[in-house]
């Protein structure tokens, strides 16, 4: 009888099925994927002018995703505080699918309360509404706030607008030395701020997974000794002071651990250092070169470049039985070797042709995929979302820092500072 | 030997005695041969000559012969009837006994010829009622007849009317069967036609519907090229990401409705696909299709949307 009542049913719902697909249906296997057009109206201020421009920064957060292509502020017919005042015809007419609208008002206690809406013109609806509280030297985290739920909204990923980078500039000073600097800036590169300044190289800055600290290279001791400072009070401490080298250092994904490279017992070795217990593991014994380690996400192995093939390619080392694989076979030079967070994604350089392009090869498929097509590409770095990665490269002469997508579909220069910017390295979130 | 016993045989019988007694002998055996060949029969002849004979008996009851004998009787009674002369004493006596006996004779003769009369009238009146009843028989008879007649013709011409009504009602029947058979042909020439006008609809049908299918397949090439165009995939957008909208198209192909019947999990991806619908608001080459084909195909249309062209 059940199983009667449960065929009955089967039927039912195949014949509901087969009624169901007599419907004319259209399959879509591709797409243009044009940037989306958003207008990101200006935030109504409700008594006083604020500091910043904050639209300004969510358009050019949005703007430099490659995803969106907002519309000019001049072309606007109204801007509107609120949902009430969205007529959703003056966006249509723009073109606009998307409207990010919003109000601020400055509190008696002195605090910033700012109200935004994301709304759909052309289904006209709104998705997304909030409020959120600052203060004047905040309004920038604000704007990367509400870059970041709108990009969330809108593209299914965590935005890392509101992340940071980390890197190393030099500039030539008066004396004719070089000033090497230690910058940490938001993710736009606005609000740079300065770490370390010395006249000795600094190199290889690395996030801790809090996003609270960085480690760091610095030749101020005149050989290269691993340094961990505090993004809070700048404070710092020395790891390691071996002879030989120590660089390249890389914080595990659960904070306790640093993989580095030590060349103490003569050539350079892959090794681990421990936080807690002070102690130094060697993981790799090979006769060749091996630098560059990089933690996969889920903290088990260990990514680095060796050149024990005859060429510099990457390697896979899995931490607790120390089981080496190649990973790379493409051409005759790999190296630098980054994971995505999905830990599927490899970013490197890769040598093709003379000239050092960032490549991705996917794990799973093998799918090797050239990013870039600028000519010195170095130091590749992956946000913490995965979607794009920053790397170092030359234009111009100087050295620029540059970030393509995942898929290289978008590609930007980072704005131009003074004097050449290296080794990037996108903090995780914050 | 034997001859001598043959020859002894005619030698017996001429002896006197037995001669007597061979004779007497024949003559008993004959009689005896006769009797078993023409049988006995001896009572039944007499007993079947004294049966009286009912049947003639019956035949008394026949009367009119009796006329003509008591006609003619009166007549010689009446002839000898001289006048009486009367005789002295003897005479007188004689005379009065004459006169009585003639007076007797009279009164016999009057009373026969009453008798005869009123046999006479009897008969007459027999003889009219018998008239009256031949005459009466015989109008029985002429009515009977004609009412026969009559009857006959009544027959013949409800016999005849029957007939008309017979041969009318046949040729009802004809004409009826004729109808009815041309209906038939009518109708079977009507079913013909429609089958076909069926069949030509079928084929037309047929054709339209290759034709409509050669139609809705350009149409939706051109829909799917128009929403391919328009689809900009968010970055989380990964190979094997299915989304399934419905699309509701008002006149002039303008998008009036769309929803998201079967998500792919990720919203982003869902937005982007019905932003793509929304993005192309109008299919207006959808206004060159045929009507019918337009309403009954496009009015309510499903879009998967599966992209393959992404890296992963």
């Amino acid at each position: 009888m059940f199983k009667r009542h449960v065929f009955l049913v089967f039927c039912l719902l195949t014949a509901w099925a087969v009624g169901s697909h007599a419907e004319l249906t259209i399959e879509i296997t591709s797409g243009q994927d044009n940037p989306t057009v958003i207008a990101v109206s200006p935030i109504k201020e409700k008594n006083g002018v604020l500091p910043e421009d904050i639209s300004t920064i969510v358009s050019a957060d949005l703007e430099r995703s490659g995803l969106f292509r907002p519309v000019a502020r001049q072309n606007m017919l109204s801007f509107p505080g609120d949902q009430s005042e969205v007529y959703y015809r003056d966006w249509r007419v723009l073109g606009a699918q998307y409207l990010v609208f919003g109000n601020s008002e400055r509190l008696a206690d002195g605090r910033i309360k700012v109200e935004f809406g994301l709304a759909e013109v052309l289904g006209e609806k709104v998705m997304l509404a909030q409020t959120v509280h600052g203060r004047d030297d905040s309004l920038r985290d604000i704007a990367h706030y509400i870059s970041d739920k709108v990009y969330e909204a809108l593209t299914g990923i965590r935005g890392v607008f509101s992340t940071r980078l980390a890197y190393v500039t030099s500039v030539p000073a008066a004396s004719g030395r070089m000033v090497y600097r230690l910058m940490v800036s938001d993710a736009d590169g606005a609000r740079e701020r300065l770490m370390l300044e010395s006249t000795e190289p600094l190199m290889s800055p690395a996030w801790s997974p809090d996003g609270k600290e960085l480690v760091y290279v610095s030749f101020e001791t005149g050989r290269p000794a691993i340094f961990r400072q505090k993004l809070s009070d700048a404070s710092r401490k020395q790891v390691t002071n071996f002879t030989g080298l120590n660089g390249a250092p890389a914080w595990s994904p659960d904070g306790r651990r640093l993989a580095l490279v030590l060349s103490k017992d003569g050539n350079p070795e892959i090794y681990t250092y421990d936080f807690v217990s002070g102690e130094f593991t060697r993981m790799t014994r090979h006769f060749s070169i091996d630098t560059e380690p990089n933690w996969t996400p889920d903290g088990k192995s260990i990514i680095f470049t060796s050149d024990r093939g005859g060429s510099p390619q990457i390697y896979k080392l899995d931490v607790a039985s120390g089981a080496t694989e190649r990973v790379t076979f493409r051409g005759n030079y790999n190296a630098r070797p980054r994971l995505a967070p999905d830990g599927r994604t490899l970013v490197m350089v890769h040598r093709d042709g003379g000239q050092f392009h960032i490549a991705s090869q996917d794990l799973v498929t093998n799918d090797f995929r050239v990013l870039t097509s600028t000519a010195m590409d170095e130091s590749p770095s992956v946000a913490p979302n995965g979607a794009m990665l920053l790397y170092s490269t030359k234009r111009g002469g100087k050295g620029v820092l540059a970030a393509v997508s995942i898929d290289a579909g978008v590609k930007f220069f980072l704005p131009a500072r003074q004097g050449d910017v290296r080794e990037p390295a996108w903090s995780p979130f914050l | 030997m034997l001859n001598d016993s043959a020859l002894r045989l005619p030698q017996l019988v001429n002896e006197p005695g037995i001669k007597r007694g061979w004779v007497l002998s024949c003559l008993l055996h004959g009689a005896l041969l006769a009797f078993i060949i023409i049988g006995w029969h001896p009572p039944e002849k007499e007993i079947e000559a004294v049966r009286p004979r009912y049947i003639q008996a019956e035949l008394l009851q026949m009367k009119p012969p009796l006329e003509q004998p008591a006609k003619p009787a009166p007549q010689p009674e009446a002839k000898p009837q001289p006048a009486p002369k009367p005789a002295v004493d003897q005479e007188a006596m004689r005379r009065a006994e004459e006169q009585k006996r003639q007076e007797q004779q009279k009164q016999e003769q009057q009373k026969k010829e009453e008798q005869a009369k009123a046999e006479a009238e009897k008969v007459r009146q027999e003889q009219v009622r018998k008239e009256q009843e031949a005459k009466a028989e015989a109008e029985k008879k002429r009515q009977a007849a004609e009412a026969e007649k009559k009857r006959q013709e009544q027959q013949k011409k409800e016999e005849q009317a029957k007939a008309e009504a017979e041969k009318k009602r046949q040729e009802e029947q004809r004409k009826e069967l004729a109808r009815q058979e041309q209906l038939k042909r009518e109708q079977a020439e009507k079913r013909r036609q429609e089958e076909l006008a069926n069949a030509l609809a079928m084929e037309d049908d047929m054709r339209a519907a290759e034709a409509s299918a050669a139609q809705v397949g350009t149409y939706v090439d051109y829909m799917a090229s128009l929403i391919a165009s328009n689809w900009s995939r968010p970055p989380s957008a990964r190979r094997g990401m299915e989304v399934m909208l419905e699309i509701s198209l008002g006149a002039a192909g303008v998008v009036t409705n769309v929803r998201v019947v079967k998500s792919s999990g990720n919203s982003a991806f869902d937005l982007s696909a019905e932003q793509a619908v929304r993005k192309v608001g109008q299919f207006s080459r959808l206004r060159e299709m045929d009507p019918a084909i337009y309403q009954r195909e496009f009015r309510r249309i499903n879009i998967l949307f599966r992209p393959d062209d992404l890296r992963m």
